[in-house]
């Protein structure tokens, strides 16, 4: 699931922005809303992602266009996380606000529980289970996209389970 | 705990199902790409024109320097020290050519 559609290894991509946005800005709007906790910045991270990728076009590696959409997103959302400003204001409490489709109001609880647990967790741990359970991918590749060692990333979603677990039994 | 995360995209996708990037901020984002563009190449404008500035400022300030105003000539001896005026060449080349007249 992480590989993107057009896996080939090494060719450079070919899809335009219309193509790219199509297909990827919606991910990288709900893994900046699960980092955040807040909708409009994560349209602000979404926005920013897309306009660096339109201002300095790249040569992203066909197949690999998500992981640096993805990876541009997650270091904005991390700068932003450490704003000692925005901590205190904005993500001091953050409330994860839910947006289902009116036809999936009241959906089973437990969904809703873990997804709010997951939007909760340490910023370390966030980053790594969004991208190994939410969008697919492996532990080298995320060790890769994060710039970390590969025992890091086991090691923070073995701790980010816990963390889970623990919260998911205490409720 | 595993097994629960292993559905977290489809989880993800009920939650935030109506949370979707729209065409409006497609636009959004075409918008400041555009204008972030046209700021790009006015600022590049203004660093080759300041480039330029102070490149003729140094070009000028070595001119200065190179053609320095006639001084006079310190002439320092044993006990005393004063100026003489300036000595030209003109002067000096006069002052051989008398002496050397017979």
């Amino acid at each position: 699931m992480g590989r993107d559609p057009s896996d080939q290894e090494g060719k450079v991509s070919e899809l335009s922005f219309d193509e790219l946005y199509a297909l990827y800005a919606t991910d990288v709007l709900r893994v900046s809303y699960y980092y955040l906790g807040d909708r409009q910045r994560a349209e602000d991270v979404t926005q920013d992602v897309f306009i660096r990728y339109l201002q300095n076009r790249p040569a992203l590696v066909s197949g690999r266009e998500k992981s640096w959409l993805l990876k541009v997103a997650l270091n904005r959302c991390r700068d932003l996380w450490r704003s000692s400003w925005l901590k205190k204001v904005v993500l001091g409490h953050p409330a994860f606000e839910l947006f289902p489709a009116d036809d999936e109001i009241g959906r089973a609880a437990d969904s809703i529980a873990l997804a709010e647990s997951v939007s909760r967790l340490p910023a370390e741990f966030k980053d790594v289970v969004l991208l190994h359970y939410y969008q697919g991918y492996g532990v080298s590749e995320i060790a890769e996209m994060l710039g970390i060692a590969e025992g890091t990333v086991s090691s923070r979603l073995s701790r980010a389970r816990g963390r889970l677990s623990k919260e998911l039994k205490g409720e | 705990m595993d097994d629960r995360l292993r559905h977290l995209p489809e989880i993800s996708d009920h939650v935030l199902s109506s949370l979707k990037a729209d065409e409006a901020l497609k636009h959004k984002i075409l918008l400041s790409a555009a204008s972030g563009r046209e700021k790009r190449k006015i600022s590049f404008r203004t660093v080759i024109a300041l480039c330029c500035l102070s490149a003729v400022l140094v070009v000028l300030c070595v001119f200065a320097i190179g053609s320095k105003p006639e001084g006079d000539i310190q002439v320092i001896s044993a006990g005393s020290r004063h100026s003489s005026p300036p000595i030209r060449l003109e002067e000096m080349i006069d002052e051989a050519a008398e002496l050397a007249a017979p």
